[in-house]
């Protein structure tokens, strides 16, 4: 995917999340998945938010949608246009989803139902959200099977999910996903469960929405090759918490997080390989139990000292290349030049 | 099972210079109630002595199916298999034990393949315990011995797999798999399943293990960053059939193949400013079932140059020589009348 020409004249941000807090609570003790997390997504901009298993990037989004199960307690604001949604009746919050958010996970095949047609499958969300008759929303079906690729939607259209490749059910979700022309597209890990070929058609459908509908997209990925392929911002998560957050060629090109430059060595390039040795990241992700008034990297960090232990970095600055660290790594005259 | 161990191993067969793994032809169809399924359709690869073959494919393409005929996990419905120079084909479990200490597999999820009610001290002597390879008494301290060359502490011996994490546990396979010091290691998609920063210190390990015990190893991934990081030669699998194999170096610097260029081209490069200026070959279709697989070559349905001749006649694996002698193989009508062919 191309940067969007739009990312010098960006409006308003469509989706605008401030101090979003889930907490998991058992018998035993509480868990914080998502610690004080804050971003904005603006009209047709690809946000990436990248970390490794546990740091929270999937409940985020979990929570942003109002799928979290009432085991979960969620704090803060998650607004859409000028709606407020956290806290928001789920009566509320089925009007938005599917209509003006919709997400796509993972597995696609775990999110279609295979008992039903594709055709009914997408056309569901359209007599639901947009009261289109039988037949309009069949041959809307149709249509937006073609915007995803999926070739013959004549024929796709009455096919059933196990008659497609795992490439084209996430193109049946994506179809699903966009059918009434979404302001967000929530992608969790959309192209992970697929082969490299298959996952190559999926970012170039992801980047011709955005071109042509103008979706905002939040991209939930680990995979930091897919990152630099389709995002125009990143936001690294560790440990539930944003550490780290800035135009994707400048986070790749100068990361001042320590944890985001541990990240970005250890990530292999293909093509790019001699027999170096991969820098490792030393320690374990903390347990996630406590949410202390500290660097949750400290224990990790070459760079940590007393006052990494005892006082939580902002996020700073307010705005542009913001890093949560007392210590960030200074930019090199060389990384500058880039 | 007292007799199986008066059996003289079948060792005298094998010389010292064959090549630590030898496949032929080797296929291995499955029947099923709509036809017949060629998982593996007509595989030969070699490698020596304390050689990395990385063995690259996608979803479908046979690559583990090989790696479990090899071990014999999967009976080969055809061709031939030799581990050091003995052909292990069609050999009996029984006559296979005393070989089991020569290979070992180690799996994509150490979750699942590992007894979740064994300690791990009893999990990486097992093999030693099993092939009597060990005295009982001495067998937690070289449990001991090999927890500390994968980079884990003597206490760890007392715990069960649930209390490591996932880049542990690949640590407790890898030191189990290596306590028989096996000539040849199978590694069937060993750091798929971990996260970017522990996937760099399992690989470090298994490059520095490779190098300091030199065993020959089979490197089955989909990840090509991984097996760039670790092979020294590379076989790319389509439905079934080797297309290209070549040097590691070579294969990424002149991919000769095109579905190995739509591989290489597909798979993103993590850096934004390269990224935008590489040309991505998207391939048209998808996999074709393993069922019916069309005529002729394998991939001609989804390649971008392909000709009359591809829809008809299956190209042959050959061996393309160039200059300085660096042999690799194609199977490409097109890679093979090339200028830098024979």
């Amino acid at each position: 995917m191309k940067p969007s020409t739009s990312r010098q004249a960006l409006g308003a941000p469509v989706l605008s999340v401030r101090d979003l807090s889930v907490s998991f609570r058992s018998d035993t003790r509480t868990v914080h998945a998502v610690d004080s997390l804050s971003y904005d997504v603006a009209p047709g901009e690809v946000l990436a938010i990248v970390g490794e298993s546990g740091c929270g990037k999937s409940v985020t989004s979990m929570a942003v949608m109002g799928l979290l199960p009432s085991t979960a307690t969620v704090t803060g604001s998650v607004r859409l246009g000028d709606r407020e949604l956290a806290g928001a009746a789920e009566k509320e919050l089925a009007k938005v989803r599917g209509k003006d958010l919709a997400m796509i996970f993972q597995e696609p095949m775990t999110s279609l139902n295979p008992v039903l047609t594709v055709g009914r499958q997408i056309g569901e969300v359209l007599r639901r959200h947009q009261g289109l008759s039988r037949a309009e929303a069949k041959e809307r079906s149709v249509e937006l099977l073609g915007l995803v690729g999926i070739p013959a939607p004549e024929r796709r259209v009455a096919e059933y999910p196990h008659q497609l490749s795992g490439g084209m059910r996430q193109r049946v979700m994506i179809a699903i996903a966009v059918a009434c022309d979404p302001a967000v597209l929530i992608a969790d890990e959309p192209t992970t469960a697929l082969d490299v070929t298959v996952q190559a058609g999926i970012l170039e459908v992801l980047q011709s929405l955005r071109e042509r509908l103008g979706t905002a997209i939040v991209l939930i990925t680990h995979d930091l090759g897919v990152v630099a392929d389709a995002a125009d911002r990143v936001l690294v998560m560790y440990a539930g918490r944003a550490i780290e957050q800035a135009p994707v060629d400048e986070l790749f090109a100068a990361p001042r997080h320590p944890y985001t430059r541990g990240l970005l060595g250890a990530v292999l390039r293909p093509g790019q390989e001699g027999k170096r040795r991969l820098p490792e990241i030393p320690g374990l992700v903390p347990s996630l139990t406590a949410q202390p008034d500290a660097c949750t990297f400290a224990d990790r960090c070459a760079h940590a000292d007393e006052r990494c232990g005892t006082a939580r970095p902002p996020l700073t600055p307010d705005s542009g290349h913001r890093v949560a660290c007392w210590h960030p790594v200074a930019v090199t005259h060389e990384e500058a030049a880039r | 099972m007292s007799a199986v161990h008066n059996i003289p191993a079948p060792r005298a067969s094998a010389t010292d210079d064959a090549p630590v793994l030898e496949v032929r032809d080797l296929e291995r169809h499955f029947t099923t109630s709509g036809g017949t399924v060629r998982a593996v359709d007509g595989v030969s690869l070699t490698i020596g002595r304390g050689e990395v073959l990385g063995l690259v494919g996608e979803s479908g393409s046979g690559k583990s199916t090989v790696g479990r005929c090899v071990v014999r996990l999967d009976e080969p419905t055809g061709g031939r298999i030799a581990l050091k120079g003995t052909d292990i084909t069609h050999l009996s479990r029984r006559a296979l034990r005393p070989l089991r200490t020569d290979m070992h597999l180690v799996f994509q999820d150490p979750s699942s393949s590992l007894d979740p009610r064994m300690t791990i001290g009893q999990i990486v002597a097992e093999p030693l315990r099993l092939h009597r390879l060990v005295p009982r008494s001495g067998l937690r301290g070289r449990a001991e011995e090999l927890l500390g060359q994968v980079g884990l502490r003597p206490e760890h011996a007392d715990r069960h797999p649930h209390e490591l994490s996932g880049g542990q546990r690949q640590r407790i396979s890898l030191a189990r798999a290596l306590s028989v010091a096996p000539d040849l290691l199978i590694a069937d998609e060993p750091t798929s399943a971990l996260d970017v920063s522990v996937q760099a210190s399992v690989l470090n390990l298994l490059a520095d293990l490779q190098r300091d015990r030199g065993f020959g190893c089979l490197f089955i991934t989909h990840d090509l960053a991984a097996v760039e990081f670790l092979a020294d030669r590379i076989a790319v699998m389509y439905l079934g059939r080797i297309v290209e194999e070549a040097p590691t170096a070579q294969l990424f610097a002149d991919p000769l193949h095109p579905y190995t260029q739509a591989l290489l081209s597909a798979a993103p490069v993590p850096d934004p400013t390269l990224q935008r200026t590489r040309e991505r070959i998207v391939l048209t279709g998808d996999l074709p079932s393993p069922l019916s697989p069309p005529p002729g070559c394998h991939f001609h349905t989804r390649c971008p140059v392909a000709m009359d001749r591809c829809r008809t006649e299956v190209p042959e694996l050959r061996e393309l020589r160039e200059p300085p002698a660096m042999s690799r193989r194609v199977a490409c009508h097109l890679a093979n009348t090339s200028p830098s062919g024979d």
